[in-house]
């Protein structure tokens, strides 16, 4: 089939509305069955089309598919050293005495110490919370909250995808279905890794039905 | 009588004064701390102008705090060491 050297502009805008379509649950299998999974908020590790959620460098028509973060358990860890450090003070104060220590030294240790602790529960939940993957319509975008310091946003072209894999190996992950989703990238970041993400084979899916449709829209000439 | 307190005796009774050093690191950690306090109210906005559409106002709400209980710590340090 010979691609179209001119697309009207109402056209092109019928056929972006089209594959917006094809993305809503309504008319697609594999969205309409992960929508029903798990809540759909700004805490969510998985969400379908949620509302309101977008990147800066999100163009205006452009839509959000997935939504995704680590998965909650990923945070178990962390959460119980916290529990351990709230809970040190209390052991210390009880097997040890502290005499000697004026009492204004001893207030203000204690309440230095439940700072850092509050300190490192936070930076750990801001990590969990802007480390975000999106799947738009049109790309891929990667949000990286490495620690406070250090931030950085990638993104690719969905017609940029080359090789879509998942890999969910161990025990805990493959019983709270979390897993890392590889993808391999003809662009400058050769490759993606939406790390410990809810159901990777539905990520996968929904990767390549875009995959699907960014192929059908090169062949009819309507590439954005 | 531990180690340790045997150690902070004698330092007293050598007329250093030992809880002066302890103050003085307290402030600078403290000062420490008040920076990251800063950091993290100045990362929180950043990200939301990255990101739009998720819990912006509880967690810059709980950022603002975490620097108003950094400051008030630190002034607290001042009065009570």
């Amino acid at each position: 089939m010979m691609p179209d050297l001119f697309v009207a502009n109402n056209h092109r805008k019928r056929k972006k509305k089209e594959k917006k379509d094809f993305l809503k649950p309504e008319n697609n299998e594999t969205i309409r069955e992960i929508k029903k999974r798990g809540p759909q908020n700004a805490l969510a590790t998985f969400a379908v089309h949620p509302k309101n959620i977008r990147a800066k460098i999100q163009d205006r028509d452009e839509e959000t598919i997935l939504f995704l973060r680590r998965h909650l358990i990923t945070n178990v860890g962390w959460m119980l050293l916290i529990l351990g450090l709230i809970l040190v003070p209390l052991f210390a104060f009880a097997f040890f005495s502290f005499a000697t220590i004026p009492l204004s030294f001893r207030i203000m240790g204690l309440i230095f110490w439940y700072l850092i602790t509050f300190a490192f529960a936070f930076e750990r939940f801001l990590t969990w919370f802007f480390n975000i993957y999106i799947v738009t319509d049109e790309r891929i975008i990667d949000i990286n909250f490495v620690n406070i310091l250090l931030k950085d946003v990638s993104e690719m072209k969905i017609d940029r995808i080359q090789d879509i894999s998942s890999k969910t190996e161990g025990f805990v992950r493959s019983f709270f279905r979390y897993g890392d989703v590889f993808i391999q990238t003809a662009a400058h970041v050769p490759e993606v890794c939406f790390e410990a993400v809810p159901y990777p084979s539905s990520v996968t899916a929904v990767l390549n039905d875009l995959i699907l449709q960014e192929e059908q829209e090169k062949l009819e000439g309507r590439v954005k | 009588m531990t180690p340790f307190e045997q150690f902070v005796q004698n330092l007293a009774a050598s007329g250093f004064n030992f809880w002066f050093l302890i103050k003085i690191l307290f402030i600078i950690a403290l000062t420490l701390y008040l920076a990251f306090a800063v950091i993290i109210v100045r990362q929180v906005k950043v990200m939301f102008e990255t990101l739009k559409g998720m819990l912006d106002w509880p967690i810059k709400l709980i950022a603002w705090v975490h620097l108003a209980i950094a400051v008030f710590i630190f002034i607290l340090a001042f009065i009570i060491l």
